[in-house]
């Protein structure tokens, strides 16, 4: 067994990081630091541009994410809503991460433009066969989505500028391109204003942790918590028998998915590439808001009172990405005015669910984009 | 009339005495609640006669402004079918049923979500203490208007 898989959290519990620094070693090894021939991420530019990417990829799940969990009737399903909701918290982090890691080396992270929430369904391009993200209510095929996500499949194919065929691939990408171009540059490529750095110090109340990215060594525990606990991480590992599970242990996401789907918890000798084989989960899949897959706005009439609802969403939506912009380009503290409208959006997302549209279908927060100086 | 044509009626009667839109009303979870506690807690035919007012009024008043005046004439005065209609707008604002009158007077939460749900905490943008939580520190923010 390999507890490198396992790292110890400040409150006495272990986190599985599925990500160990034998794999750590290779990927550094493999990269001739004085060679960016071949390499997909070759001058500061394109680190910056493949970081802002960071930064959407990372946002992408969110909206699937908080879909599903939202549409859990109030009062049931109490596990399944503790593991979503642990998996999209994270998922924030991570986008907030991707955003340290970009104003580390002097690149301003864009998070308020047209464009950058996705369309539903999204392509997720990187992977060998693409595959859809839907913004759908809570249910076994929404959950297997969701495995698939945090599972990416292992591949041969090597990447090129801008193609990458796993997500692991691309943050291999970004984290030997860091490091090469650090070495390479005269004075480092580290020169971000510190103070535009977000930390636990302006946020706390998140799994995993914020850190502060000032260096290579800051930059590498960055990305390494960001694909630690999923995405990043080739399946093979997942199906390897050195994770280890137990009741202390905080599940990589993949497992918390997994525990819903098979409605079942982890116990401490289960094997990774096996369904987990603890006490049930249980699982009331009926206890939901149906909505139909990725709703638009355009499938209100304007106007009407379901329409004003949904575009009501969005303006809390696109208030929120709007306030993390603003933390992310120099204003750190103002990421804690953004708890208000998190729950604001719960709530908001939970009324339209609870709107009819007849035959039991019910309305569904649609995740668009407003022009918030427009409304 | 059966329960689901009663129950749209219901929505729509508590649109106009609440000034909430149905839709906002069916977005608290409630509606079927309430739907069925008034049915619960008022007398069959008195109910019967209430439903049977608001289709009058909704038959023979086309606007807004006539159907809030024939509301206000017909339904809203404390004789008018024992006070339904004020009793309904309670239960919607304050999540609470009260019957009796004086001394007498019993008040009732339907259920937790009752509180919760308060169309009360909506219109005063704030929040139901100890429920529905607005985050550390929102309470230094402004309401909108």
């Amino acid at each position: 067994m390999n507890k490198q898989y396992l790292q110890d959290t400040d409150n006495n519990k272990k986190r599985q990081i599925l990500f160990n620094e034998e794999l750590q070693e290779a990927v550094l090894l493999q990269a001739d630091a004085s060679k960016s021939a071949g390499e997909p991420i070759r001058t500061l530019d394109e680190l910056k541009e493949a970081l802002q990417q960071a930064i959407e990829l990372e946002h992408t799940t969110i909206p699937a994410y908080l879909s599903a969990l939202y549409s859990i009737k109030d009062g049931t399903n109490p596990e399944s809503i503790k593991n979503i909701r642990g998996v999209a918290v994270e998922e924030m982090l991570h986008m907030v991460l991707a955003a340290n890691l970009l104003n580390a080396i002097g690149g301003a992270p864009v998070i308020n433009k047209p464009g950058f929430i996705p369309k539903y369904p999204y392509k997720m391009e990187l992977s060998d066969e693409p595959f859809e993200v839907n913004l759908d209510y809570f249910s076994p095929d929404s959950i297997s989505v969701f495995m698939h996500i945090e599972k990416p499949q292992p591949t041969n194919k090597p990447p090129a500028p801008g193609v990458y065929h796993s997500i692991g691939q691309f943050y291999t990408a970004i984290y030997r391109a860091m490091h090469r171009l650090d070495k390479h540059t005269p004075g480092g490529i580290f020169v971000g204003d510190h103070s535009k750095q977000i930390t636990s110090e302006h946020y706390y109340g998140s799994g995993g942790k914020l850190i502060g990215v000032y260096d290579m060594k800051s930059a590498h525990i960055a990305i390494l918590e960001i694909i630690g606990q999923g995405e990043g991480v080739d399946g093979s590992i997942i199906d390897s028998d050195s994770v280890l599970f137990g009741e202390d242990v905080e599940l990589a996401h993949y497992f918390r998915f997994s525990e819903i789907y098979y409605e079942r918890h982890y116990r401490e000798d289960d094997n990774s590439s096996q369904p987990p084989t603890g006490k049930p989960l249980p699982v009331n899949w009926s206890a939901v808001q149906k909505f139909k897959k990725n709703m638009k706005m355009n499938d209100y009439e304007q106007g009407s009172a379901l329409w004003r609802a949904a575009l009501d969403f969005n303006i809390t939506y696109n208030q929120l990405l709007n306030n993390i912009h603003i933390a992310c380009n120099g204003n750190p503290a103002h990421i804690s005015k953004g708890i208000g409208l998190m729950y604001d959006l719960k709530y908001k997302a939970v009324a339209l669910m609870n709107m009819p549209m007849g035959d039991g279908w019910y309305a569904a927060p649609t995740f668009e984009y407003v022009p918030l100086d427009q409304i | 009339m059966r329960n689901t044509e009663r129950l749209k009626l219901f929505a729509k009667i508590s649109a106009v005495l609440t000034g909430f839109n149905v839709m906002e009303l069916w977005g608290t979870s409630m509606m079927e609640t309430y739907f069925y506690w008034v049915n619960a807690q008022t007398k069959g035919a008195e109910l019967d006669s209430f439903y049977a007012e608001f289709e009058k009024v909704f038959t023979y008043n086309v606007t807004d402004e006539a159907i809030d005046r024939a509301v206000a004439d017909s339904i809203m005065p404390k004789e008018s079918f024992g006070g339904l209609a004020n009793a309904i707008i309670t239960l919607w604002y304050l999540g609470q049923w009260t019957c009796g009158e004086g001394e007498k007077a019993k008040t009732y939460i339907p259920t937790p979500e009752a509180y919760q749900q308060g169309l009360i905490w909506l219109i005063g943008q704030t929040h139901p203490p100890g429920a529905k939580q607005p985050g550390y520190g929102s309470w230094a923010t402004t309401p909108d208007k």
